[in-house]
């Protein structure tokens, strides 16, 4: 009774974490979308039977996946400004960070997802003389993203929860803002149920969002 | 129109086409025949370099075929596959009029004028809009025939057209070919339909381990067989 009391009493602090939702989301929306883009890139290079390029994403990817992604990221916002002198804000190295990580992941599923397509629809596109690009932009791609877009999700909703690290280099997400409330108000449990409850909205909203999607998908073609 | 020059090609060791040449007019209907692995249909895809020989050259009239200017004379040259292939996210319009309007620059409304005359010369204007699934596999099949016509291609290379159809199926497919032949488009056309080859193919070619045994008009073929191979298969198919 006294902690709703408390968190009622406190309902500015509680409204400024739930902001947070909407910079943690610019963070997990903004990586996708690079990563996504970085992750096609990637997973032509390896499927591409160019042998430069094949190596050079595999390493990419092979780094990417051994090391954390909190060393990745303080890397970017303290190394590398430290030796070039450029100073970057705490945004920029999250996007920059979670971009690059996920494009190592997104690249690998996106890989199995062209992998994944009848060898009937590479020939049927050669036949028809379809350019490279027109027969992955056009008859590849878009078949393989019906089939992974369930694994797509799950990597968005892993960066929407993995964006909280974000925190430990000051960036004012959801996880940060519960912190500062919680230091503030001499109490954790309040603020840090307040941004799981959004973090948990924020996932259910996105999975179902997907599922919709999924949903039209196949009934467009059935 | 077509020439082949000691084609050959192996999958990992094992040799598949063994110096094969050839020739066909423009216009020519020819039907491909034998047993099963004998090279037929290996022979039709190094055609247009689906798959590439490891030796020999292929030309498309006087072009001879590369690497590098392959997807160009693919233009000219169809491919009807044993499976269809149709493009699943594309609706029965779209399959058609996608190639003709990325790959030749039609504009959309050409492209559809012509897509619903070749609809209807398969007999599927009401299937316009139905995605590939929701076809019969003939209807596929006739639907990946039009798709090809509507590239205006000089020739075209069945693959089997009929044999991953059901028995019901194969004569409405059978007739939306034989309406092509004789129409100045070079068929070749690999099949196990002897009866179909015989009535409309000007040549055939029979193969068997790699190499065309014989090569003849339909009636020399049929009634008189040259080979032992080729006498013993018909004693067993016909």
């Amino acid at each position: 009774m006294t902690m709703m009391h408390n968190l009622f009493e406190s309902n500015s602090s509680a409204w400024y974490i739930i902001q947070g939702a909407w910079v943690t989301l610019q963070y997990a929306g903004a990586s996708t979308l690079l990563g996504f883009i970085l992750g096609i890139i990637l997973s032509l290079f390896k499927l591409s039977h160019l042998r430069p390029l094949e190596y050079l994403a595999r390493a990419y990817t092979s780094i990417f996946r051994g090391t954390p992604l909190l060393l990745q990221l303080s890397f970017i916002y303290f190394a590398i400004p430290a030796l070039i002198g450029y100073e970057i804000t705490a945004f920029e190295a999250g996007i920059a960070a979670f971009s690059l990580n996920s494009g190592a992941y997104i690249s690998e599923i996106i890989r199995a997802g062209i992998q994944a397509i009848d060898k009937g629809q590479f020939e049927a596109a050669q036949s028809l003389g379809l350019s490279y690009l027109q027969m992955m932009r056009d008859i590849i791609l878009p078949q393989s993203l019906k089939n992974i877009l369930p694994a797509l999700v799950n990597e968005m909703v892993n960066l929407l929860k993995e964006s909280a690290i974000i925190s430990t280099i000051g960036g004012a997400d959801l996880m940060r803002r519960a912190q500062l409330v919680a230091a503030d108000e001499y109490t954790y449990f309040g603020p840090l149920i307040i941004a799981g409850i959004c973090y948990y909205t924020l996932v259910l909203i996105l999975s179902s969002c997907a599922k919709l999607v999924e949903n039209k998908l196949n009934t467009a073609t059935a | 129109m077509i020439e082949l020059k000691k084609i050959s090609k192996s999958f990992s060791g094992k040799c598949i086409l063994k110096d094969i040449s050839l020739t066909a007019k423009q216009g020519e209907t020819i039907a491909v025949i034998g047993p099963s692995g004998s090279g037929k249909s290996t022979l039709l895809r190094c055609i247009n370099f689906m798959e590439v020989p490891d030796a020999g050259t292929v030309s498309i009239g006087g072009t001879i075929l590369n690497l590098t200017n392959a997807s160009e004379l693919r233009k000219k040259i169809g491919m009807v596959f044993q499976h269809f292939h149709l493009f699943p996210h594309f609706n029965v319009l779209n399959n058609i009029t996608y190639a003709p309007t990325q790959v030749l620059g039609l504009n959309k409304d050409e492209a559809e004028k012509r897509a619903y005359q070749l609809l209807d010369q398969v007999g599927l204007t009401e299937k316009a809009n139905s995605y590939p699934n929701a076809l019969s596999g003939g209807q596929k099949q006739r639907v990946a025939i039009a798709r090809t016509l509507a590239m205006n291609p000089e020739a075209i290379l069945f693959d089997e057209p009929t044999s991953a159809l059901d028995p019901e199926m194969v004569k409405e497919v059978l007739a939306v070919i034989r309406n092509l032949a004789h129409t100045g488009i070079t068929l070749l056309i690999v099949t196990h339909e002897m009866n179909f080859a015989k009535e409309l193919a000007d040549r055939i070619l029979f193969m068997d381990a790699g190499n065309i045994i014989e090569d003849a008009t339909p009636d020399k073929f049929f009634t008189e067989p040259q080979s032992k191979r080729a006498q013993r298969f018909l004693e067993k198919v016909l």
